[in-house]
């Protein structure tokens, strides 16, 4: 706009448009139209009218105290944050080699259960990550394998009986060196396995799992 | 974030204190109540915290984040008020005026709740992120998930409407002789 030209129709009714939605801090305007709507204010009496009636809403709405945080909710947020479970791992650290040899220190009586405790478990597990994947709000990008790991979670510690047959159903030979069966992908929800060095067997766990393979 | 990823509750109490007011303000203005909106910055937060280690940087800003999921979190909120107490306008929490108010600032600050409360959630969220937060139009369009040009719109809505139900409510808060 030249100096000292009134604004145009369009400049009034723009200046108009961003006061009734920015209000009348200059500030809240968008920056790349601020210097032609100051400079419509400047020159025209209209302009300035209507300026002041933003700022008098600005006003009103000013006159609502803020509210803050009660003291210790800081505190609580952290202890719950802290708070064991608050979190999905990202990986699962499981000893798969460990496993087997604690499992055959006390197979064969159960082995023969394996399939029919670990399907139903397994078929749950599958359900629980569906589920909460559907019903998960959107709280960002590229959180569906978040929201599966924290499914994952939620399905809790595994304590009975039952329960721990699907931790060491992966006791045949084969899941000894590949225990996922080349499952490794987060995307797919299966977990991300840490194998560890195989530890040299005691004598006599050594002689106990010669007894249980023979 | 990186240190929240690493499970450091330090680096954690320092981004919620840093965040928390604004979380707690975000609430507080968008329900009405002071108290749900401090269930909603917690459960903001513990969703940063479960977030953190598969935190991406360049996606989102924590605070532009924050405000996303605690303005979802209260229209949750919200639409379950309304599912339970049916259309009726719920009637907000009273935070009072603060220590130094006076009655006369009191009946000031009702008719600017009243008015606010009176506005489409969408309007109100807009007003709220926009004035109160001091967000730019950009940043206030995406947590609101609009264009830039719908959250004008929404503002310029809802301020218009503010201006005729307080030019009703209270004509002097508007400069009224």
């Amino acid at each position: 706009m030249s100096a000292g030209r009134r604004p145009t129709g369009d400049e009034l009714d723009r200046l108009r448009e961003i006061l009734d939605a920015y209000g009348g801090d200059p500030l809240r305007w968008p920056e790349s139209e601020r210097d032609a709507a100051l400079a419509s204010i400047a020159r025209s009496g209209d302009a300035r009218r209507l300026h002041e009636a933003a700022l008098h809403l600005d006003a009103a709405l000013d006159a609502l105290p803020v509210v803050g945080p009660s003291p210790g909710l800081e505190d609580r947020i952290v202890a719950a944050a802290l708070a064991d479970g608050a979190r999905a791992p990202r990986t699962a650290t499981v000893h798969p080699i460990d496993a087997a040899r604690s499992a055959r220190r006390a197979a064969g009586r159960w082995r023969s259960g394996i399939l029919v405790g670990a399907l139903p478990l397994a078929a749950a597990a599958a359900l629980a990550v569906w589920l909460y994947a559907e019903r998960a709000p959107e709280p960002g990008r590229g959180s569906e394998v978040v929201y599966q790991e924290i499914a994952l979670a939620d399905l809790g510690v595994y304590e009975t009986p039952g329960d721990e047959l699907l931790e060491v159903s992966v006791l045949d030979d084969v899941y000894d060196t590949d225990p996922w069966n080349g499952c490794a992908d987060g995307d797919l929800g299966c977990l991300q396995v840490e194998t560890l060095p195989l530890e040299p067997l005691s004598r006599e766990d050594e002689a106990q799992e010669v007894r249980f393979l023979s | 974030m990186a240190a929240v990823a690493h499970d450091d509750g330090d680096a954690f109490r320092a981004l919620s204190r840093r965040y928390l007011a604004r979380i707690v303000a975000l609430g507080s203005r968008t329900l009405g109540d002071p108290v749900e909106a401090e269930d909603v910055a917690q459960e903001a937060f513990l969703r940063l915290w479960k977030q953190a280690p598969s935190w991406r940087p360049n996606e989102a800003r924590v605070g532009t984040w924050l405000h996303r999921v605690a303005l979802n979190l209260c229209f949750d909120k919200l639409a379950r008020r309304r599912e339970e107490i049916g259309s009726e306008q719920p009637e907000a929490a009273d935070p009072g005026p603060g220590p130094a108010g006076t009655a006369q600032e009191k009946q000031m600050t009702d008719c600017v709740r009243t008015a606010l409360g009176g506005l489409p959630d969408a309007q109100r969220s807009a007003i709220t992120l926009c004035h109160y937060q001091g967000m730019r139009n950009i940043e206030a369009a995406e947590v609101m998930g609009v264009s830039i040009e719908a959250l004008e719109s929404l503002l310029a809505r809802g301020r218009r409407k503010l201006r005729e139900e307080l030019r009703a409510l209270a004509p002097e808060l508007l400069g009224a002789a």
